[in-house]
């Protein structure tokens, strides 16, 4: 089974944290055999503190080392079902998770995250680094 | 007690420019904690690739790897062995940022379209480990964006709850 890399991958990486270097190592060696949400992209460029290198950084790891796990309107729409349970305020935290845990459970991925206790919320197959 | 020496280079970006030496700190490993893996005492790229010592003699584990540099003598790999020396490094092979297409892609404003090969996609990633030391961890910068993005989200279907 594959694993499908959260944000947190990509900035513990960045940050110099070993054990994202063994998950970006083992893509490097492995291309395609990970993937990561668009979300990522949007988180991460949100961020003012991120500029062209890291871009190209970023474009040379997902482009060319990483699937891209699309949001289709299945996983979106049992995101909104998960979501339901939650109030409204807490609905807004975790919405970003709900929709890459549909997105890693529809493509039958793992979610490796260090965020790991927020998406077990929605679903089961999920592993911190 | 003394167990053996950590070299920290100055930093990433710094000590893999080509033809450029630089100075290395040294200290102390003062404690069994601070003693460091088996697996670092293995240049994970190969010293042929990234970085070769100018003087004594020495093998530099790569740079890429813990964002620090190794040394040791060529002969010897118990911790016992390793010298406490500043030592001055030099970068065997040019990086893929020097090359003008990189220079040029640099140059250009966010969202412009990249291209790159295989080869250039490998050693950017490899390069970009621990290059944004300064970053937050990821675990705090994630909750923080994604309750920023929820809430964007949110406030919008929220209304029809």
């Amino acid at each position: 089974m594959s694993d499908l890399y959260d944000t947190s991958v990509f900035i513990d990486y960045w940050k110099g944290d070993t054990a994202a270097f063994t998950l970006i190592d083992s893509a490097r060696r492995q291309p395609q055999s990970a993937s990561y949400s668009p979300l990522s992209a949007t988180e991460l460029w949100q961020y003012p503190r991120l500029g062209r290198q890291e871009e190209i950084e970023y474009v040379a790891l997902t482009r060319y080392f990483l699937q891209e796990a699309q949001l289709t309107t299945t996983a979106a729409m049992k995101a909104g079902q998960l979501l339901r349970a939650y109030s409204r305020n807490q609905r807004r935290k975790l919405v970003a998770d709900a929709l890459i845990a549909a997105t890693a459970e529809e493509r039958g991925e793992r979610v490796v995250s260090r965020n790991d206790r927020d998406f077990r919320k929605f679903y089961s197959n999920v592993a911190s680094y | 007690m003394s167990i053996g020496t950590l070299v920290r280079t100055l930093g990433l970006a710094e000590k893999l420019l080509p033809d450029r030496t630089l100075d290395c700190m040294s200290r102390e490993i003062s404690s069994p904690e601070e003693q460091i893996g088996e697996q670092m005492l293995e240049p994970r790229f190969g010293p042929e690739l990234d970085l070769k010592t100018t003087t004594h003699n020495m093998y530099v584990a790569t740079a890429a790897y813990f964002n620090r540099i190794l040394c040791r003598h060529a002969s010897g790999t118990a911790l016992d062995d390793w010298d406490i020396v500043p030592i001055g490094i030099r970068a065997a092979v040019s990086n893929v940022w020097d090359k003008p297409k990189l220079r040029k892609l640099m140059a250009e404003p966010l969202g412009t379209p990249i291209e790159l090969t295989m080869e250039e996609a490998d050693e950017i990633i490899r390069l970009a480990f621990g290059r944004r030391a300064d970053l937050p961890a990821g675990k705090e910068l994630v909750k923080e964006v994604r309750e920023l993005l929820g809430h964007s989200l949110m406030e919008r279907l929220g209304k029809i709850d």
